[in-house]
């Protein structure tokens, strides 16, 4: 039709709106009124008024007898939303009429859902380390891999002029970032002053553009490259100035005078380093001479957008070969042609960036890192619980077909399709799937700080992240509604509709084998829970509580920063220790037997003619008292003694030292120490029981102490409570340390955090385990509920027929032990791989005895018994007129 | 039953379609509602109204020949139905009914206490 022109033009968007949203049929009318409405308006009022009058009528067209619908192209449809609606009453109605089983059903799954909530943080947290600095996918790391004559050398350091190489002759490498010494607590002195600082490092200013490290005071750029400059975290500043400017101030580290040239935002938890004072590296360059044989940087490389690490580490290889090929004869007795022959190898290789917290587990690690075992094995466990109370949802549903069996039958009457009642099922299925996430996110909410507590973490709960949580969950809780769905959808949309409305089950709800199967298959799986928790909390608990050669309790240690300040008070401190009733010993040296020191000599056996035997030992030096103060057993000849000045020639061994080098008879055998180039000649004066230094996965090594000093600790031995003994040394330490901060240790501490990994696993295995179990309990109660109310019938005739309750409860226990029992016996295998594959990695370790798993399978029939009885017991004991009655 | 029941504002939109006839159409009901009653009405809500009286069978109504002060569009003009005509005399004579059934003393009292 022609349009004759408007004389005046509404607003245009509103037009649109209108256009978009109203049915068609309507239009022509509707905006036929608008339009006039508006000429009128717009003759009395101004543009404005007459705009927004129009945009409020128009909005007031948004009705639903002018919508189009939305759901539907076309108006034909209009059926499906109306059974829709109609499936969700009915689920409501379901849900209301049986609510133990919804709620064991709904409970099932919220605990499954809230675990796997739970381990998804835990999981994502450990995958998002190092993520946040810009360009991660770019930056890498240099490790060496040298094993050149007997040297062993892996470690993720490069040379100290490899960046600087790299840069200048690579153009793949854009920047080249290097940090040294890792993460260290020293002090600095402020004037007088003396300030304990944690989580320093010496590097370049290419750290601080390579990472992403916000400043908020100062220029990052050339920052560090002055050798006496350093930059600090805004913590670490306020700690060092509090209430002050720290930029521009002085620091002095080392007798050395540092300017603070920049301060930056505390870095993130969630990175393989978390530096608080970066020191310049040319501090440590321009002191010492270094070339590429000294192997102690950290290098990181940030690469070219496209350039593949490959064509980098073939530089690399090329760089080892020219300089380091040269230098290996003199340092490692091997000549630069076969260091890739004879057993030897010598590499650099790359390690990408966000690889290093979960894959890189190398000696010397800036920190401990985090463990690709533990997040697979909790995975393993969250996808577990999930499962068992997928099954629980599947058995319940399908245990209850033959109610539903009516329902299904009326509705196939009334000429539903198959696929209808399959659709109907899985939305309902759905919608519990939706429930249970929702109340999963309250579970969530309530219980994160528990499991922060177990972790070690501070986790926090939000439906945003990368990809965004609320779609994770969205998503997940559809694909586990139709997951857990669908056979029972299947199951029940199959029914004839003439038998179902005869009052006939076709569906043997008292013998299923699917169902009789998915319950053994699910006390499988937690009778294995229960088998590898039982055997990782008695080996760590062995592990806790071995003997370990010395006596880690009551022992602690104190860390020297300043040698000067501590030299010139030693004897008035010593003394006054000695003199406390609670100290019972002191030594200067603290080689602390659980960190592990690594100090590598070699030892050689002389005379004897050819059979020589050479081994390479940890080499403590340790003065007289170290022995008695670690409380070491001395097996055969004596400890150092000042009364024999000979004594600095003498050697203790352990006792695997002094079998490996198979001395016939080891007091007063003459040895060989090689150290750093040297050979000294000594003498075996005492052998030591042997202890453990390091973790139980490794066998103890050969050991060796000499007499010498190792300034650098003291260990004190304590009686009483070690709180006490702390304050003791704390008071006599602020006395006469000169200044110096207070930074003691438990020994005893120390040992356990050794085992941090493993202790945060068995927190782990427990709370989860737990969780699965009681997942597959409810699920146990709801089956057995039914089942027992199944047979009410059969129990009042039995009974009539002159069966005695305890004939009938006996008969009901039956039932569930068999397949509890054959659960129990399919778990042993599977459960001894799995406990064995991880004890494997102990060399000191318990034994797999049947009764973890006589142990394990009696709990579980236990705990089934406990489950089944109740209702067992109500029903064998009832009245079977009320069981007969009811029809 | 629910679907031939005549609301308040139904009802008042059947009538002035009857007085408008046979001009009566969505704004010019709307125009007519707010000089009569002073109430004010939204367009929408009229076209609602309409709708639905169309839908329960009261009213009829066909397309106009299209005009220029519409930008060429065609109105809908309404007319009532022999339904709707029964329908209004329907709540007519029960109202009047209802009223002539109210005691004189009620309307007495409400009076006194008026004043």
């Amino acid at each position: 039709m022609g349009r004759a022109s408007d004389p005046y033009r509404p607003p245009a968007l509103a037009d649109k709106i209108l256009n978009w949203l109203c049915r068609d049929e309507l239009i022509e009318e509707i905006r036929g009124d608008l339009h006039e409405f508006y000429g009128m308006e717009r003759a009395e009022k101004s543009a404005l008024k007459a705009n927004w009058s129009y945009w409020y009528h128009m909005l007031h067209f948004l009705r639903p007898f002018a919508l189009k619908k939305l759901l539907s192209s076309n108006n034909h449809n209009s059926n499906n939303i109306a059974m829709y609606k109609n499936y969700f009453l009915i689920a409501l109605r379901n849900f209301r009429k049986d609510k133990l089983y919804s709620f064991l059903n709904l409970s099932g799954l919220t605990i499954g859902i809230a675990s796997c909530l739970m381990i998804f943080l835990y999981v994502r947290d450990e995958y998002s380390f190092d993520k946040h600095h810009e360009g991660y996918d770019q930056i890498y790391r240099v490790v060496t891999d040298l094993k050149l004559g007997d040297r062993e050398f892996h470690r993720p350091l490069a040379p100290v002029v490899l960046a600087e190489h790299l840069t200048e002759t690579v153009p793949e490498v854009e920047e080249a970032a290097r940090i040294m010494v890792g993460q260290f607590n020293s002090v600095v002195d402020l004037g007088e002053k003396q300030m304990q600082i944690k989580n320093a490092t010496y590097a370049t200013s290419e750290v601080l553009s390579v990472f992403t490290i916000p400043f908020i005071a100062g220029d990052p750029k050339g920052a560090l490259d002055d050798p006496k400059t350093v930059v600090m975290s805004e913590s670490m500043a306020a700690h060092l100035f509090p209430g002050e400017d720290a930029l521009g101030k002085i620091v002095t580290f080392n007798s050395d005078d540092f300017i603070v040239k920049g301060i930056y935002k505390d870095m993130v938890e969630n990175g393989h380093f978390k530096f608080d004072f970066i020191m310049s590296y040319r501090y440590q360059t321009s002191r010492f001479q270094m070339g590429w044989m000294n192997i102690n940087t950290y290098t990181y490389l940030k690469l070219a957008k496209d350039a593949a690490p490959e064509t980098v580490e073939a530089k690399l290889t090329e760089a080892l070969k020219t300089y380091i090929a040269p230098l290996t004869q003199s340092t490692f007795n091997v000549p630069g042609d076969e260091i890739n022959a004879n057993g030897n190898h010598a590499r650099f290789y790359l390690q990408a960036l966000a690889d290093i917290h979960l894959k890189s587990n190398l000696d010397r690690e800036i920190s401990v890192n985090g463990s690709l075992e533990n997040v697979r094995t909790i995975s393993l466990i969250g996808i577990i619980i999930l499962f068992i109370a997928g099954i629980n949802f599947v058995n319940l549903s399908t245990a209850r077909a033959a109610i539903r069996g009516k329902e299904v039958g009326v509705r196939k009457v009334l000429g539903s399709k198959r696929k209808q009642l399959i659709t109907q099922f899985l939305f309902e299925s759905t919608l519990y799937s939706i429930g249970a996430f929702l109340l999963a996110i309250g579970v969530v909410v309530l219980m994160l700080p528990y499991f922060n507590q177990i972790i070690g973490r501070e986790l926090t709960f939000s439906l945003g992240g990368t990809p965004p949580l609320w779609l994770i969950m969205t998503v997940s809780a559809i694909l586990l509604g139709l997951g857990a769905g669908s056979y029972p959808a299947f199951v029940l949309s199959s029914f004839n509709p003439g038998k179902t409305l005869k009052g006939q089950t076709q569906f043997k709800t008292g013998k299923s084998w699917l169902r009789s199967s998915l319950v053994v298959l699910q006390f499988s799986i937690s009778t294995t829970l229960i088998v590898v928790t039982l055997v990782v909390n008695n080996q760590l608990s062995y592990v806790m509580d071995k003997s370990l050669g010395f006596d880690k309790d009551n022992l602690i240690t104190l860390d020297i920063m300043d040698l000067n300040r501590y030299d010139r008070n030693e004897e008035v401190l010593k003394n006054e220790l000695e003199s406390k009733p609670n100290i019972e010993s002191y030594s200067r040296s603290g080689f602390v037997p659980v960190s592990g020191s690594r100090r590598e000599f070699f030892l050689e056996k002389l005379g004897e003619g050819a059979a020589k035997e050479s081994i390479s030992v940890q080499s403590w030096p340790v003065n007289e008292t170290y022995i008695p103060t670690q409380g070491m057993t001395i097996k055969a000849g004596r400890n150092f003694s000042k009364e024999f000045a000979s004594d600095t020639t003498g050697l203790i061994l352990n006792e695997t030292a002094a079998k490996n080098l198979q001395l016939a008879d080891p007091i007063g055998a003459n040895l060989s120490l090689k150290a750093g180039g040297e050979s000294y000649a000594m003498r075996v004066i005492g052998i030591v029981e042997d202890f453990h230094f390091a973790s139980m996965k490794e066998s103890i090594k050969p050991l060796i102490f000499y007499k010498g000093r190792d300034p650098w600790s003291i260990s004190v031995r304590f009686s009483g409570s070690p709180q006490e003994a702390l304050s003791t040394l704390k008071t006599i330490w602020e006395n006469n340390s000169g200044g110096q901060p207070f930074v003691a240790d438990l020994v005893s501490q120390q040992y356990t955090n050794q085992y941090q990994k493993e202790d945060q696993m068995k927190g782990l295995v427990n709370a989860f385990s737990v969780l699965a179990i009681s997942v597959a309990i409810l699920g146990l109660v709801g089956l057995a509920t039914f089942m027992t109310e199944q047979r009410r019938k059969e129990m009042g005739i039995r009974k009539v027929l002159g069966a005695k309750p305890s004939q009938l409860f006996a008969g009901l226990l039956r039932n569930f032990t068999v397949p509890i029992a054959i659960s129990c016996i399919l778990a042993i295998p599977v459960s001894y791989l799995a406990a064995n594959s991880w004890l494997s990695e102990y060399v000191y370790r318990i034994s797999l005895s049947p009764l973890f798993f006589i142990g394990a399978s009696l709990l579980m029939i236990l705990l089934a018994w406990l489950t089944v009885s109740f209702q067992s017991l109500k029903v064998a004991r009832s009245n079977p007129t009320e069981n007969l009655r009811y029809e | 039953m629910k679907g031939t029941q005549l609301g308040e504002f139904e009802e008042l939109v059947l009538l002035i379609v009857g007085v408008l006839y046979p001009d009566a159409y969505g704004l010019s009901i709307r125009e007519e509602i707010i000089n009569q009653t002073k109430r004010k009405v939204a367009i929408g809500a009229v076209h609602s109204a309409l709708s639905r009286l169309q839908d329960k069978g009261f009213l009829e109504s066909k397309l106009d020949e299209a005009t220029h002060e519409r930008g060429g569009r065609r109105k809908r003009l309404f007319a009532i139905t022999v339904l709707g005509k029964r329908a209004l005399e329907k709540n007519h004579e029960l109202r009047n009914n209802l009223f002539n059934q109210i005691p004189e003393l009620a309307l007495k009292g409400l009076n006194l206490s008026g004043l």
